[in-house]
């Protein structure tokens, strides 16, 4: 059964389509939680919390569209809510500053610039990608995670995200960049920052 | 494949255990129980509000049917058949202005309040209990 037809049953109260819906989504949204919260029992809190807030929600779901970047819309901001309470930070410190340092020419790379092989290959066996996406920001981690393990498009994401796709290219350029740096610094320190753009 | 797809495959597989998967649906279920609940208690309130209140509008109507004389035609009709059969139209007439109007028509809206209330609540009772039958269980 699609996630329409199921999503239609549990909006008139089935529970066996509910209890579908929570397992074939589960995957999917713990692991976003758990890039969001860096904390496994956080991380099922969340997702706990996010199934019960589309629950309730679940009669504005619109069926006609796809339900995944709905429900990984909630659960981004289920754990929003949550690391807002628990680090008693304001909003606007979870997300990355546009003009950081260093980093403006990130816009100026292709949407795919690759890794450099010896990093991405010391990365791999190091096991480091996760602690290099854990020191990530918030909208990195969550541009990142939906891109390449949901392997949601950027349509999609910006669904989850409430931007335009545009946006959504950059702020994923601007990620991409910061992970390079990021694991360059962590498996080959002292060689920095990632290469500057060619202007040729 | 691009060099950070590859790089991500290297995150090991997040595998939600079948505690959580149970964890949530109860969580659910919890969430049901508690919606089902509040509906059921809020519309057991207006139910007995407006119970009250058609008791109150039905008298507020016998008394202004007695004042108009509807009382008087209506039981004129039942009482005497022959009267009806040979004046059909002006008996009909008289006794549709008769009608207290304002007072009829608030007593028939707070019978359809009262009628969609109970329905509300018997749904939702039943749904409240068997929610906190499957809870418990």
């Amino acid at each position: 059964m699609d996630d329409a037809e199921l999503a239609r049953k549990a909006q008139d109260g089935d529970e066996a389509a509910i209890e579908a819906l929570v397992k074939r989504y589960l995957p999917q949204v713990l692991r976003l939680s758990t890039r969001l919260a860096g904390d496994t029992m956080l991380a099922e809190d969340i997702a706990q919390e996010a199934f019960v807030k589309a629950w309730r929600n679940l009669k504005r779901y619109d069926t006609g569209k796809p339900f995944a970047p709905w429900m990984l819309a909630i659960t981004r901001n289920a754990a929003l809510d949550h690391l807002r309470k628990r680090r008693a930070v304001p909003f606007s410190a979870l997300s990355p500053k546009d003009d950081d340092e260093g980093l403006a020419f990130a816009d100026t790379l292709a949407s795919d610039e690759p890794l450099p092989e010896e990093v991405l290959a010391r990365a791999q066996s190091d096991q480091t990608v996760a602690a290099a996406l854990a020191q990530l920001p918030e909208r990195d981690r969550t541009v990142l995670t939906l891109r390449y393990e949901d392997e949601l498009s950027f349509e999609d994401i910006g669904g989850v995200m409430a931007a335009p796709m545009n946006t959504v290219k950059s702020w994923h350029r601007r990620a991409q960049a910061r992970l390079r740096a990021l694991l360059t610094d962590t498996v080959m320190p002292g060689d920095g920052r990632p290469d500057a753009p060619r202007h040729d | 494949m691009g060099s950070f797809e590859r790089l991500f495959q290297t995150l090991p597989p997040t595998i939600p255990s079948p505690r959580l998967c149970e964890r949530v649906v109860d969580g659910i279920r919890q969430e049901r129980a508690r919606a089902a609940g509040t509906r059921f208690f809020a519309a057991l309130a207006v139910a007995f509000a407006s119970l009250a209140g058609v008791v109150y509008a039905v008298r507020l109507f016998a008394a202004a049917a007695y004042a108009s004389g509807f009382s008087a035609y209506a039981s004129l009709a039942f009482s005497d058949s022959g009267v009806l059969s040979s004046h059909t139209t002006a008996f009909g007439a008289t006794l549709l202005e008769s009608i207290p109007g304002p007072e009829a028509v608030l007593a028939l809206a707070l019978l359809a309040v009262l009628i969609q209330s109970a329905r509300i609540a018997l749904g939702s009772g039943a749904a409240w209990r068997m929610a906190r039958a499957r809870h418990a269980a």
